[in-house]
């Protein structure tokens, strides 16, 4: 759907360009300010943390499959009454949990961070962030802008990058995105059948579940009917009522 | 020249494109919003659907950078929005658990905005495409809709499996706290009514 252009790929796809002259250097070198002036990198969709808050995102993939994740972090500042641009001695904590809850990933990143990683099970990867200042003070405000991108699968991939480091023409890399979101696709059906097994086996073993409490439980009902029965007898002849 | 020509076609060609999916927790009572940073004339689509608690429904509403409320949904299960912006701000789009007292919700969230952008910055649109082209952009978007697909079944599948698991854990508890409500009533019982026949001195526990 969206490979994402930003200033690292404008400025790989320039410098492949023609000899590496110092004029041809310098003139790619004013390109990429141009360009890095015209766009700034945003990771649009933000939300708000509190200071000892955790937020986590859940990314249900298949296995094999790239994400990465971005974010940005801006601190309200109660003097310009606004959010300040970017914050140095910010940090965040990104713990990253894999289906069976085994940590993955668990690293503390600055202000801005770029995270990745690769499943190698199939599942529900848990992604979690809080907040880690290294200076307590920063945090008076106590709330934190958090700009977040997480791309998954053929998303991932970065197609100026891929033409350029295997050159191939655009009609290869049409063909080579087509490749990738087939792949990603298949994968996913796998993922499928695996989620219906375990699904099946669930319910399977539900059903033994209730089966045996069913027979256990007309069991323990037929055995407390008799064992009060014949208690209360006994009782009732020591007491010489019946 | 030519690299100038290129670059100002890039410059003019630049979309600003963003498109993000994950599931989120929503804890009880409380309300969660995404805010979005976008011009004039954009075009964006959210959809979001309800994974797993309680009833399995969500408030949600969208609203613009004067605070007009452009969708307003409650209780729903899934749904889904699109819009082209009629001015540039913060837009933002909030969910609420408020009405829930203990059940913890999980919502899957897809937000897509902007065109798709382009394979390679030369790829302008300008110059018409060649029969090939065409039909790989073709499978493409066909692709993209199978993607789409898988991902319905995908949440459906997610939302079956996990009150699957529940009914599963569920099970066990149910039926270990009912043997031994069993036995504290048997016994009980038995007690009981031995008490009622004891002498007037008073209910003596009788050694069983």
């Amino acid at each position: 759907m969206t490979s994402r252009v930003n200033g690292d790929s404008f400025s790989s796809t320039l410098v492949v360009e023609e000899g590496f002259s110092f004029k041809m250097l310098a003139a790619a070198a004013i390109r990429v300010l141009l360009v890095a002036a015209f766009i700034h990198p945003s990771y649009a969709l933000y939300f708000h943390i509190g200071e000892t808050e955790k937020k986590c995102f859940i990314e249900e993939i298949p296995d094999e499959t790239m994400v990465i994740g971005k974010y940005r972090t801006q601190l309200w500042d109660k003097q310009t009454n606004s959010y300040l641009p970017s914050t140095p001695g910010l940090g965040m904590h990104v713990e990253i949990k894999d289906p069976d809850t085994k940590v993955i990933l668990s690293r503390q990143y600055g202000s801005d961070g770029r995270f990745t990683f690769t499943s190698h099970t199939p599942g529900e990867h848990k992604i979690c962030l809080h907040s880690n200042s290294t200076k307590m003070a920063l945090f008076a405000g106590g709330k934190l802008r958090v700009h977040l991108d997480i791309q998954v699968g053929e998303h991932t991939n970065n197609y100026p990058e891929i033409a350029a480091k295997d050159k191939l023409t655009e009609l290869q890399l049409r063909a080579r995105q087509l490749l990738d979101q087939v792949e990603q696709i298949q994968k996913e059906q796998n993922y499928q059948r695996y989620r219906e097994e375990r699904f099946r086996m669930t319910s399977e073993s539900t059903n033994q579940r209730v089966l045996w409490w069913s027979i256990a439980q007309t069991v323990i009902l037929i055995v407390t009917g008799i064992w009060q029965m014949k208690h209360l007898k006994s009782f009732f002849e020591a007491k010489k009522l019946v | 020249m030519q690299q100038l020509v290129s670059l100002g076609c890039l410059l003019f060609h630049v979309f600003v494109v963003f498109a993000t999916e994950f599931t989120f927790e929503l804890p009880d009572n409380d309300e969660l919003c995404f805010y979005e940073e976008m011009e004039n004339g954009d075009k964006f689509d959210l959809d979001y659907q309800v994974i797993s608690g309680g009833n399995y429904d969500v408030n949600c509403f969208v609203a613009d950078a004067n605070d007009n409320i452009l969708y307003n949904d409650e209780k729903k299960q899934y749904g889904s929005f699109s819009h082209t912006t009629t001015m540039k701000g913060v837009y933002r789009a909030c969910f609420s658990n408020k009405f829930s007292t203990f059940s913890h919700k999980y919502v899957y969230l897809d937000f897509r905005h902007g065109d798709e952008n382009l394979l390679l910055p030369s790829m302008t649109r300008a110059t018409a495409l060649t029969q090939l082209e065409s039909t790989c952009v073709s499978i493409h978007e066909i692709l993209k809709v199978v993607s789409e697909s898988q991902t319905w079944y995908r949440l459906r599948e997610a939302h079956d499996r996990i009150r699957a698991d529940h009914i599963h854990s569920n099970v066990t508890l149910w039926s270990l706290s009912e043997t031994v409500l069993l036995f504290v009533i048997a016994v009980g019982q038995v007690m009981l009514l031995k008490s009622f026949f004891s002498e007037k001195k008073g209910p003596v526990a009788v050694p069983t």
